[in-house]
């Protein structure tokens, strides 16, 4: 939805920014509540979340919470965003009417760095002291009111995990935005003379704005392009006014005469003033003090030991993914067979009852099944990282990472793959790197999925035994499960590093993480991001596995040659005239089936799937699993409701249950033997471990690339890869002579 | 595998002694304060940024190919090489610190 629209005269916008890890998504959750949400800001892939703000009384606010930064400077898209958003010079987003800035009380210092940025905006600046609790704790005190007075904006202590300060947050706020309070800081970093002539003038340059027209450079802006040598904000400029402005502003850059690189000068200048600042405000011990933590970090962080716990948490994941979904799982199974069978009886049979029952009940309802496991995945990867144990792995894989041309950076993103390429995919604007982000992305979709998570759970509930490993510690089938997760994790290594190699050769650029404090996951923010991701996960199933699923329901029950279906109907006469009770069931049973199996035979589909029978018959696969594939590049959870449409349709489900499981153990080719086997199970497996089955993964990386020519590279060497994959797979599993 | 012993003993660094040199060849567990960070780069850029500049007290607390290091209340992790940008002297010696700024021009501050 566009932020811009939404703004009447009477909505107030605020703006929610602060460093990395100081509790920003917890407040934001606890001034906003249930009204958030998330989009995107057009031309950037950002995103961003809005809330809404209720004052008692007050205006009507919008509280736009932006990236977490440690500086204003900008050297990706990613981080020009806070500059523009504030300045108002990003399309789509609201003018700004004041900031709330939040800072961590435990690192004072390094968040008034930030802060010196935000006092030049000029803009009304309110400053939230979060995390006072732990400050306290760490014999850390703040003067508040005395930091308040010396910086002319309010300061307000709070606790968010807490909801400490909260009201008196809420009470600043409508009093600065209905110019109650005064919130315009009195104090500003000096910069030299020089300095700021140069800064000036660049103020006066008119560029291109979005759209028609021209728009001035605000000063925040004109610094950053001044400073930030090789920056976002000179990137932009340079590209609109060409070469000769480069020289311009190498000359105004060495008139200010600084020895040292302009970002050195205004980092001592910005320090400076935060010391001057603070002094007596703040008391502190001036020793550096070890914590608690470090010792839980020495392990965590430990080569092996750290490795050892970041696979045995891992494992456990999967462990439960697998195994605490099932009672759910059961549950929702049962309700669409219940809803199967009461739509049967009250729609009469035809091509209606058909799309119903087998198009949109068997097909949509079988991927629908699947949201348990897609709500504990999610729920682990937030508490992890809300816990703050993402970081440590991050740091871990950074070793690994870095063997194949990548960085630690490219961890997180990659690990948001593990859940949705998408997100993952716009994680990688964090990683300044060109050649960098570009491989990361590439990579990203080869991490599997919670979409692959409905194909491997089947067909592994289906054929793998239900065996347990290492005594009674993991099953065969959990063990399964993770070793298709590393499927797709081990083939990245070495695409990521013949890519870095290749095409997008060069250093790994430098790596640098914070390790954030452990503390307990908040519920509210964990609970939020299962709820977005459970309900992105439902709408999936009603769009565009919804209508992938009517088209191939359509292709699979259509034609209906008039011959065969008379041919059948003189059968059954027949049928009935020579038998009687019980042998007259099987036998129009009998009837039914055969004619289902010739009708889909004769379909659409199964014509277009004899076609493809050749390619696919080297994996083990029939025409059936190819065209269910097939079916499935624009969404992979496809293959679940085709394959359930098609064998709702085909006849071959049990009369008694509606569970796929069972019908693709019944499936058969035509001297009888199974279809299905464990070799077909891998082959289809890591066919969809490493298939780029998915529309929407392709085109943001089309966003994000800004080229078609790295999406269609992505899909076809991940189609290429898929391919070789799930034949080597089924050849060997074969000649292993598990293929019974 | 003693990862739950002191890292210091762990591991004895090559330059224990020194009482100035590259923050990467640091003592683990030793506190240090930053004289200097080199260079121009992005990285250079965002250290500074968090706060390691001239002056600040600074600690390694994992030595190898990755190092995590704690300035102020914080913890971060970087690659042993690019630590060479940072200069440090030992918190105890009497080397002086240059004075913060050390900019070569002047600079007025109200």
């Amino acid at each position: 939805m566009d932020v811009g629209v939404q703004r009447a005269i009477s909505i107030k916008t605020l703006a929610l920014i602060g460093n990395p890890n100081t509790g920003k998504t917890t407040l934001f959750n606890a001034l906003t509540g249930l009204s958030q949400q998330v989009g995107n800001y057009p031309g950037v892939t950002v995103e961003y979340k809005v809330g809404k703000l209720n004052l008692d009384g007050g205006p009507e606010v919008q509280v736009l919470d932006l990236p977490g930064a440690y500086s204003l400077s900008a050297h990706s898209p990613d981080e020009m965003i806070a500059v523009d958003v504030l300045m108002g010079n990003q399309k789509g987003a609201a003018p700004v009417d004041a900031i709330l800035a939040i800072v961590d009380s435990c690192n004072l210092n390094r968040n008034l760095y930030l802060v010196s940025q935000l006092v030049e905006t000029g803009l009304p600046l309110i400053i939230a002291l979060n995390m006072t609790d732990l400050a306290k704790a760490r014999r850390i005190h703040i003067d508040a009111d005395r930091l308040a007075r010396r910086l002319g904006v309010p300061v307000v202590a709070a606790c968010a995990t807490r909801g400490h300060g909260v009201e008196e947050l809420r009470r600043t706020i409508a009093g600065v935005l209905s110019g109650a309070e005064p919130a315009l800081a009195r104090t500003r970093p000096d910069f030299p003379l020089e300095m700021t002539r140069q800064v000036e003038k660049l103020t006066g340059h008119a560029i291109p704005a979005e759209g028609n027209g021209e728009r001035i450079l605000s000063p925040p802006e004109a610094f950053r392009v001044l400073v930030d040598r090789g920056g976002y904000a000179e990137q932009r400029m340079l590209d609109v006014l060409g070469p000769a402005f480069s020289i311009e502003l190498h000359q105004m850059r060495s008139r200010i005469g600084s020895t040292d690189p302009l970002s050195a000068l205004e980092s001592e200048i910005r320090y400076l003033w935060i010391s001057r600042l603070l002094e007596g405000c703040v008391q502190q011990p001036a020793q550096l003090r070890p914590r608690r933590s470090d010792r839980i970090d020495r392990v965590l962080t430990h080569k092996v030991a750290g490795t050892l716990i970041f696979v045995a948490v891992n494992m456990l994941v999967f462990e439960a993914i697998y195994t605490w979904s099932g009672p759910l799982m059961d549950l929702i199974d049962a309700f669409f067979a219940a809803l199967g069978n009461w739509v049967g009886t009250a729609i009469p049979a035809g091509a209606l009852h058909s799309l119903v029952v087998d198009g949109v009940i068997a097909g949509v309802g079988g991927v629908l099944i699947f949201l348990p496991q897609i709500a504990i995945l999610f729920l682990f990867l937030s508490l992890l990282a809300d816990c703050g144990y993402m970081a440590r792995a991050a740091f871990l894989m950074d070793r690994l990472l870095t063997r194949c041309g990548l960085s630690g950076k490219s961890f997180i993103p990659l690990l948001s793959s593990f859940a949705c390429a998408v997100p993952g995919i716009m994680a990688t604007r964090t990683i300044e790197d060109r050649r960098d982000r570009f491989a990361t992305i590439m990579v990203a979709p080869l991490m599997s999925c919670s979409a692959r998570l409905p194909v491997y759970i089947i067909l592994i509930a289906a054929f793998v035994p239900d065996r347990s490993l290492l005594g009674t510690w993991i099953s065969l089938q959990g063990f399964t499960l993770l070793a298709m997760y590393g499927v797709g994790a081990l083939v990245a290594v070495p695409v990521a590093w013949l890519l870095k190699k290749t095409l997008l050769k060069g250093e790994p650029p430098p790596f640098l993480l914070e390790l954030p404090s452990y503390k307990w996951p908040n519920p509210l923010t964990v609970g939020l991001k299962v709820y977005q991701s459970a309900r992105a996960f439902v709408v999936r199933a009603g769009s565009i596995i919804l209508a992938t699923t009517i088209v191939m329901w359509a292709l699979a029950y259509f034609p209906r040659p008039g011959a065969v279906l008379e041919h059948y109907e003189g059968m059954r006469s027949e049928a009935i005239a020579a038998h009687h009770g019980e042998a007259r069931e099987d036998a129009l049973l009998a009837i039914d089936r055969e004619e289902a199996a010739i009708l889909l035979e004769r379909s659409y589909l199964g014509q277009a799937g004899h076609y493809i029978e050749p390619v696919v018959h080297p994996l083990g696969w029939d025409w059936r699993i190819g065209m269910a594939t097939l079916a499935s590049f624009p969404a992979r959870e496809v293959i679940i409701s085709v394959l359930g449409t098609i064998y709702s349709l085909g006849g071959e489900e049990d009369e008694t249950s509606e569970d796929l499981r069972q019908a693709m153990r019944n499936a058969t080719w035509e001297d009888g033997s199974p279809i299905f086997t464990i070799p077909v199970a891998l082959s289809i497996m890591v066919f969809f471990a490493l298939c780029a089955q998915c529309l929407s993964t392709l085109v943001v990386i089309q966003r994000e690339t800004r080229s078609w020519g790295w999406a269609a590279f992505t899909f076809s060497y991940m189609t290429l890869l898929a391919y070789a994959g799930a034949f080597a797979t089924y050849q060997c599993t074969m000649f292993l002579g598990l293929g019974g | 595998m003693g990862f739950w012993k002191r890292p210091d003993v762990l591991r004895p660094s090559n330059i224990s002694d020194a009482i100035s040199g590259p923050l990467s060849n640091w003592r683990c567990g030793a506190e240090a304060v930053v004289t200097a960070v080199t260079g121009a780069s992005l990285f250079a850029c965002r250290l500074r940024e968090i706060g390691v500049v001239p002056g600040v007290r600074v600690r390694v607390l994992r030595t190898g190919s990755n190092l995590v290091i704690q300035v102020g209340e914080g913890r971060f992790c970087m690659r042993r090489r690019d630590a060479f940008a940072i200069h440090v002297c030992s918190a105890g010696s009497a080397l002086p610190v240059p004075p913060l700024p050390s900019s070569a021009i002047a600079v007025a501050v109200s």
